[in-house]
C-alpha cells in the first residue's frame, strides 16, 4: 500500500517535471520563429496604429542579435534618424540633435511605441517561466496554453497567456495581463515569412503581430515584418556609448 | 437713559462682571487668534496657486481642457490663435489686468544617460515667470515657497532657453549634485522624453539651472519647470494647457469672468474661463482651505457655545440676585419688554468693554508670536513655513459682529424666560 503511494507520488512529480520541460521547450521553440537566434538577423517593420480613430504608420530597419537589437525609425520624415537601442533588457532612445541617449526601463515601458516595442520583444523563454495550463483548439488547430510568468520584478508584464499551436511550435496569440490577471492588451502573430538557414527544422518566421487595447478594442497596432533576413552586424553597433552626439 | 443703566449696572457686582468679562475676552482672543491663522494661510496658499503654481486669477482652458487635456493635448490645447482672440477680447480691460500668461504642462522621463526618473512638468512664459518673482504678495506672504537660488531661473532662461529648474528631491533621484554650476558643463546637461501628440517618443536636451519647491507633497518627487517654448518642442505641440489672467486687483475678479465667459460663448470661442481657487485647478489651496473651514467653524462652535454659556449663567445669576429690583421696575410701569432690553444692553455693554481688550491682547499676543519666529510643516507641504497670526480690522468686526449677536441673542432670550415669574412672586422674592 505504502509502495504503491510512494510510486504515484513519484509519477506525478515526474509527469509535473516533463511538463514544466515541455512548456519550456516549446516557448523556446515559438520564440526561435520571432527572432530569438543568435545569428544576426535585418527587417523592416513597418508599424500601423490606429487609436481613436485615428491610424499612424511608421516604418523602421531593424538589427537584432540574440538580446541586441539596434531600431531605426524610417518613416514618417519627422523622426527619420531616431534609434531605439535594446540590450539584453535595457532600452534607449537617442536622435541626432540629442548630447547623450535616454534610457528607459522596462517599467517605464507601459505607453505608445515602446510598448508595443517590448511586445514585439523576442526572449519570453529568458524573461518568463512558463507553466501549460491547458490545451485549446484556435481556428481548427490544437494549441497549448501557456502561463508564463516574469521572473524578474522589472519587466513591463507579470504575467502573459501564450499560446502556442502544436503542429509547428508557433506562437499565435497572447494576451498580456494585469497584476489582477486581466488582459490588458491582446496580440495575434502571423508567419507568412521564410528566413533560410534559421532554424533547424524549420524556416518559418513571424510575419506579423496585430495588437489590440483589451478595453478599447478599437484602438491597435499592427507590426508587419518585412523583407527578413540572416544578416552579420558589426558588435559596436549595439554598444549605447557610440550613441552620443 | 436705559444704556446709562445698563453700563453703570456692569459696576454693581464687579466680581461677576470680571469673570463674565474673562470668558469674553478669551473666546474673542481666541477667535480673531485663529481667523489671524486663518487669514495668513488663506493669503499664503492663494499668493502661491496663483503665482508659483502658475495658475493666475483666471485659468482658461480650451472646452473640455481641464479634464482631458493630459490623454490628448493636441485636441485640447488653446491654439495660438485663440490665445489671440483671448488677448482682443480683454484689450478693453486693459487697465484692471496685469498680464496675460501661458503655460504648458506634461509628463515623461527625465534622463542623464544612466538613469531615468518620471517628471511632471510644467512649462511657463519668461513674463510670468518675472513677474511672479517680484509680486509683492510673492515677496510677503508666499516667500517661504521660494528657495534661495529660485528667483535664478529668470537670469537662466534669459541666457540658456534650454534651462530647468527641478525640485531638491527629484535632483536627488537623478543623483545631480546641488549647486549645478558645479558641474561640468557636459553634467549639467539631461534629457526629458515624452510622447508627442503623434504618439512618438520625443526628447530634449535641457540644462539643469536651479531648484525650486512646489510646496506640495505629492509633486516634491516629480516637480520640474522649464519654458513653455521648451515643452512645446518636446510635445510637439504648437499651443498651450492653459492661459491664465493676472489680475491687478482681486475684487475685479468675479467681474471679468462672467464677462470673459460670456464673451466665449458670443462669440462663439470654444474656451471656458474658471477662478484659480475650484479644487479642479488649485487643488493645494482648495483641500487645505476646506478643510481648515471645517476645523474653524467648529472652534467657533465652541466657543461661542462657552460664551453663551457664560453670558446665560452671569445673567440667571443677575436676575436671582436683583429679584426686587425687577419687581419695583415692573411695580413702577417698566414693561417686561423694556427691562429684557436693558438687562441685554447691560450684557452687550461688557461685550464691547471684553472686545476691545480682547483686540488689544490679540495684537500683542500676535506681534509677539511673530517676533518669535516659529516654524511648522503643516500636512502635505513639503518646507516649514512661519507660523504668522495676522488679525486685522476687518476680522475684529466679524468676530465683534458674532459676539454681539451670539451675547445680545443668549441675554435677551434668558432675561425674557425669567421674567415670565409673576410680579407678586418677583417683590417677594428674598433673592436666594
Amino acid at each position: 500500500m505504502f509502495l504503491s503511494q510512494v510510486l504515484f507520488l513519484f509519477c506525478i512529480t515526474l509527469s509535473n517535471l516533463t511538463l514544466a520541460q515541455d512548456a519550456e521547450k516549446l516557448l523556446k521553440q515559438s520564440d526561435r520563429a520571432r527572432g530569438s537566434v543568435e545569428k544576426g538577423l535585418s527587417w523592416i517593420s513597418e508599424v500601423e496604429t490606429t487609436e481613436e480613430g485615428q491610424t499612424t504608420k511608421k516604418k523602421f530597419k531593424v538589427r537584432a542579435q540574440y538580446v541586441n537589437a539596434y531600431v531605426e525609425a524610417l518613416e514618417p520624415s519627422r523622426n527619420k534618424g531616431e534609434v531605439y537601442l535594446f540590450n539584453d533588457r535595457a532600452m534607449w532612445f537617442f536622435k541626432p540633435s540629442l548630447r547623450k541617449p535616454v534610457t528607459i526601463s522596462a517599467r517605464q515601458k507601459l505607453t505608445g511605441q515602446a510598448a508595443n516595442g517590448d511586445i514585439a520583444s523576442t526572449h519570453y523563454a529568458r524573461d518568463y517561466t512558463p507553466t501549460l495550463e491547458r490545451t485549446e483548439v484556435v481556428d481548427g488547430e490544437k494549441s497549448f496554453v501557456l502561463l508564463l510568468k516574469a521572473k524578474a520584478n522589472n519587466l513591463t508584464y507579470d504575467q502573459i497567456r501564450y499560446w502556442i499551436r502544436e503542429s509547428d511550435g508557433l506562437a499565435i496569440q497572447a494576451e498580456f495581463l494585469t497584476l489582477q490577471g486581466k488582459a490588458f492588451k491582446r496580440a495575434k502573430m502571423k508567419y507568412d515569412n521564410k528566413v533560410l538557414g534559421l532554424n533547424d527544422n524549420s524556416t518559418a518566421f513571424i510575419s506579423q503581430i496585430e495588437i489590440v487595447d483589451a478595453k478599447l478594442e478599437n484602438n491597435k497596432s499592427v507590426i508587419r515584418y518585412i523583407e527578413p533576413k540572416l544578416d552579420t552586424h558589426r558588435e559596436t553597433l549595439f554598444n549605447v556609448n557610440n550613441l552620443k552626439r | 437713559m436705559t444704556w446709562s443703566f445698563a453700563f453703570r449696572n456692569l459696576f454693581r457686582n464687579r466680581r461677576r462682571t470680571v469673570a463674565t468679562a474673562a470668558a469674553v475676552i478669551a473666546g474673542f482672543i481666541g477667535l480673531l487668534l485663529l481667523g489671524g491663522y486663518i487669514h495668513r494661510v488663506e493669503i499664503s496658499l492663494r499668493t502661491n496657486s496663483i503665482y508659483l503654481f502658475n495658475k493666475g486669477h483666471i485659468t482658461i482652458f480650451k472646452k473640455g481642457g481641464l479634464e482631458r487635456f493630459g490623454t490628448q493635448p493636441s485636441k485640447y490645447q488653446v491654439t495660438p490663435e485663440m490665445l489671440t482672440q483671448i488677448e482682443t477680447l480683454l484689450e478693453g480691460k486693459k487697465e484692471r489686468i496685469g498680464w496675460i500668461g501661458k503655460t504648458l504642462t506634461g509628463a515623461g522621463l527625465v534622463s542623464d544617460g544612466d538613469r531615468s526618473v518620471p517628471f511632471f512638468a510644467t512649462g511657463v512664459d519668461l513674463q510670468t515667470l518675472k513677474n511672479s518673482f517680484v509680486n509683492q504678495d510673492v515677496l510677503t506672504w508666499a516667500i517661504d515657497f521660494l528657495l534661495p537660488g529660485t528667483t535664478g531661473f529668470v537670469q537662466a532662461l534669459e541666457v540658456t532657453p534650454q534651462s530647468i529648474s527641478i525640485t531638491e528631491r527629484l535632483s536627488d533621484l537623478l543623483r545631480k549634485k546641488r549647486p549645478y554650476n558645479n558641474l561640468s558643463e557636459d553634467e549639467t546637461y539631461v534629457q526629458l522624453a515624452g510622447m508627442t501628440q503623434y504618439g512618438d517618443l520625443n526628447a530634449v536636451d535641457v540644462k539643469l539651472a536651479v531648484n525650486h519647491t512646489t510646496g506640495s507633497e505629492m509633486l516634491e518627487d516629480s516637480g520640474l519647470l522649464a519654458s513653455v517654448e521648451t515643452l512645446q518642442e518636446l510635445y510637439s505641440l504648437e499651443g498651450f494647457h492653459y492661459i491664465m489672467v493676472y489680475l491687478k486687483d482681486i475684487g475685479d475678479l468675479d467681474q471679468i469672468l462672467s464677462d470673459l465667459n460670456q464673451d466665449f460663448t458670443k462669440n462663439n470661442l470654444p474656451l471656458e474661463a474658471y477662478r484659480f481657487d475650484l479644487p479642479a485647478i488649485s487643488p493645494n489651496y482648495a483641500g487645505s482651505m476646506g478643510f481648515l473651514y471645517v476645523m474653524s467653524g467648529f472652534f467657533v462652535f465652541l466657543i461661542c457655545g462657552a460664551v453663551a454659556l457664560s453670558i446665560m449663567n452671569s445673567l440667571t445669576m443677575g436676575i436671582i440676585e436683583r429679584t426686587r429690583e425687577i419687581g419695583t421696575f415692573r411695580a413702577i410701569g417698566f414693561t417686561n419688554q423694556q427691562i429684557a432690553v436693558m438687562m441685554t444692553q447691560e450684557s452687550l455693554c461688557l461685550c464691547l468693554i471684553s472686545a476691545a481688550l480682547g483686540t488689544v491682547f490679540s495684537f500683542i499676543i500676535s506681534f509677539v508670536v511673530n517676533a518669535a519666529n516659529i516654524r511648522f510643516t503643516p500636512p502635505g507641504v513639503t518646507n516649514s513655513i512661519k507660523f504668522i497670526l495676522s488679525p486685522n480690522l476687518y476680522l475684529v468686526f466679524i468676530v465683534l459682529l458674532i459676539f454681539l449677536l451670539v451675547v445680545g441673542l443668549t441675554a435677551y432670550l434668558v432675561t425674557t424666560f425669567k421674567l415670565k415669574t409673576k410680579i407678586i412672586n418677583l417683590l417677594t422674592d428674598a433673592g436666594a
